[in-house]
C-alpha cells in the first residue's frame, strides 16, 4: 500500500505514515504533552506537531462545529512592528489598508511579491504604537526577512516574538463558555475580528483575539511562551478538547479558507485565489502595480469549490480537466465529516469557473466528474443547502 | 492484534495469503494505524485483470488516500464489497473481516518477493526507528 497526498506531506510519495522523525524537528512547549497522550505527532514546517490525537481527525472536526476544540499554534510566527514609521512600513508590505485599520481590530492581509504573488498570508493587529502580525510556521525565518529588506527605507523596528510567545486557540460554539472559566475579559464585548488585552489564570497577561482558523466562533490567545502547558490544562480543565493539525485542516477547507502552500503560493496572486477582501489595490504596496494589471487585464485562474461524484476524494495535485482539455488543477481535497462527502478546492481556467461547470477530475488514472461549487462548503452562519436549496 | 504467520507481506502493508491458485489480499494493522479514519473503500469489479504492482483497491481516509498494490498477476475473482458500504471491519479486524481482494492467480512469481512474519516484523521495527 503507497498512501498519497495527504495535506500534511506525511505521506506523498513515501509509502508509509507515520514518517520517522527527523532528528532536526523543533517541539513547541507542549510537542511532549500531545505525545504523552496518545497524539500522533508529525513534521509540519519544522515542527513536531499533533496531527490527530486517538479519537481521530472525524471526531475532532465534530468536537470543533458542535463543542470546544483546543489547537497548539505555538508553531506559528508572531512578528511585532515599532518605530515611527511602522503604519507606513507595514502598508508597503502588506496588501491591506493598515493605517485605516481601528485600533483594537484585525484584519487580514499578504504579503507579495513584486510579480503580485504571494509570499504569505497574515493576520495584522493595530495596538496603539505597535502592529503585530501573525504568520504562518512556514514564514518563519521568511516574513521577517522579507520585512527588513522592503521596508529598509522606513524608520520600523521589526522583532520576531514566535520564541517568546506562545500562541493556543480555541474554536467551536462552546468557546466562549471554556475562555470564560480561565480569562477575566469581558468576552461578550469581544467581536468577531477584535482583540484586547486580558489576563488568564489571574496573572498571564494575553492578548485575547476573536479569530479562527475552523468557520467557527472562537478565540485565539497569545502570552508568555512560558507559560504555555499551565493555560492549555486549564482550557483542558475547563472542557476544552485538544485536537490535531489534521482536523484543523478539515475544518479550514470545509470554510473555503486558504492555506498558504496550497491555495496560495509563489506562483498564485490574491486575485486568482479570491483574496480581494485582503487587499486595498487603491494604494501601493508590494506586488501592487503587478496586481493591478493582472485585475485589468483579466484574472487568468480562479479558485473554485468542486463537488464530485462519488466517494472518491479529488486530492491536491489531481489534474481538472474540461472537456477533456486541462484546465486546471486541485489545491486542496480532503473527506468532509460534516457534510459526509469528499470536497475539494482547485485553480481553474476563469471561463470554467462559475457555479454548475461540469469539469471532470483525474483521479489517479480515472476521471470522475466534478461541478464546480460556490465556497465556502460550510458557514455557521449560512447552514449550506444543496444546490438550488 | 495478533497478525497471521501464515500470510506474507509486503515493505508496503500489504498482507497476502494463498490458497490454491487463489490469493487473499488485504493490508495490515500498521496500514489501517497509518491512514487514520477511513471514509470509504474503492473496491475492483470482479473479472477485473490486474499485473503485478498494479492497484487492486483504494483506502481513502479523511487526509490521505492509500492504493493496494497486488504482488502478483491475476484476475480478480472475489471483493469484499461489504467494505464498500461500511469500511469499519477494516479497521477493527484488517486480517480477517477486513480482507479486500480475493485474486485468481496467473502468475505467483511476485511472491517471492514477499516477507514473512518475522520479517515483517522487524521491517516495522526499523521503520519505527527510522
Amino acid at each position: 500500500m503507497r498512501a498519497g497526498a495527504g495535506r500534511l506531506r506525511t505521506v506523498r510519495g513515501r509509502g508509509i505514515l507515520p514518517l520517522p522523525m527527523a532528528d532536526d524537528l523543533r517541539p513547541t512547549p507542549l510537542s511532549a504533552w500531545h505525545a504523552a497522550r496518545g497524539a500522533r505527532m508529525v513534521p509540519f514546517a519544522g515542527f513536531s506537531m499533533p496531527v490527530q490525537y486517538e479519537r481521530g481527525i472525524q471526531e475532532e472536526v465534530r468536537t470543533v462545529r458542535g463543542d470546544c476544540g483546543l489547537f497548539d499554534l505555538c508553531h506559528m510566527g508572531r512578528l511585532i512592528l515599532t518605530g515611527g514609521d511602522h503604519i507606513a512600513a507595514a502598508d508597503h508590505v502588506l496588501s491591506q489598508n493598515v493605517a485605516k485599520i481601528p485600533e483594537g481590530a484585525i484584519r487580514y492581509a499578504l504579503i507579495c511579491t513584486p510579480e503580485g504573488t504571494v509570499v504569505d498570508d497574515v493576520l495584522v493587529y493595530r495596538e496603539g504604537p505597535k502592529i503585530h502580525v501573525v504568520i504562518n510556521a512556514s514564514g518563519r525565518g521568511v516574513d521577517g526577512p522579507w520585512f527588513e529588506k522592503h521596508a529598509e527605507r522606513f524608520d520600523v523596528a521589526i522583532e520576531d516574538a514566535s520564541d517568546r510567545q506562545a500562541m493556543i486557540a480555541l474554536q467551536g460554539p462552546r468557546s466562549p463558555e471554556v475562555l470564560r472559566q480561565v480569562c477575566d475579559t469581558d468576552l461578550a464585548q469581544l467581536k468577531y475580528y477584535r482583540f484586547t488585552r486580558g489576563t488568564l489564570l489571574r496573572s498571564v497577561g494575553a492578548i485575547v483575539s476573536r479569530t479562527g482558523y475552523t468557520g467557527e466562533d472562537g478565540f485565539e490567545l497569545f502570552f508568555p511562551i512560558t507559560e504555555t502547558v499551565r493555560v492549555w490544562e486549564a482550557l483542558v480543565a475547563a472542557g476544552g478538547t485538544p485536537c490535531g493539525l489534521g482536523a484543523r485542516d478539515v475544518c479550514r477547507t470545509e470554510a473555503g479558507m486558504p492555506l498558504y502552500g496550497h491555495e496560495i503560493n509563489r506562483e498564485i496572486t490574491p486575485l486568482e485565489a479570491g483574496l480581494d477582501f485582503g487587499m486595498d489595490l487603491e494604494k501601493d504596496f508590494v506586488g501592487a502595480d503587478a496586481l493591478r494589471a493582472q485585475r485589468d487585464a483579466g484574472i487568468p485562474r480562479r479558485l473554485v469549490g468542486l463537488r464530485v461524484e462519488g466517494k472518491r476524494v479529488p486530492r491536491e495535485g489531481c489534474a481538472l480537466l474540461h472537456g477533456g482539455a486541462p484546465t486546471g488543477f486541485v489545491t486542496s481535497g480532503t473527506f468532509s465529516p460534516t457534510l459526509d462527502r469528499p470536497i475539494a478546492m482547485g485553480l481553474v481556467k476563469s471561463e470554467h469557473a462559475r457555479e454548475g461547470v461540469a469539469l471532470e477530475a483525474d483521479l489517479r488514472g480515472r476521471a470522475v466528474a466534478a461541478t464546480v461549487e460556490g465556497l465556502p462548503f460550510y458557514s455557521r452562519k449560512r447552514k449550506k443547502q444543496a444546490p438550488g436549496g | 492484534m495478533s497478525r497471521p504467520k501464515n500470510a506474507k507481506y509486503s515493505e508496503s502493508h500489504e498482507w497476502a495469503v494463498l490458497e490454491g491458485d487463489t490469493l487473499t489480499l488485504g493490508v495490515t494493522d500498521f496500514a489501517v494505524e497509518a491512514l487514520g479514519d477511513i471514509v470509504f473503500i474503492d473496491l475492483p469489479d470482479a473479472g477485473k485483470e490486474l499485473d503485478k504492482g498494479d492497484t487492486a483497491c483504494e483506502i481513502e481516509s479523511v487526509k490521505a488516500v492509500g492504493e493496494v498494490y497486488s504482488p502478483v498477476a491475476g484476475v480478480v475473482e472475489a471483493v469484499n464489497s461489504g467494505l464498500g458500504d461500511d469500511p469499519a471491519p477494516l479497521a477493527s479486524d484488517p486480517f480477517g473481516a477486513g480482507w479486500l481482494v480475493k485474486i485468481k492467480v496467473t502468475d505467483r512469481s511476485g511472491l517471492d518477493g514477499l516477507m514473512d512474519l518475522a520479517a515483517y516484523e522487524s521491517h516495522l521495527e526499523n521503520a519505527a526507528q527510522g
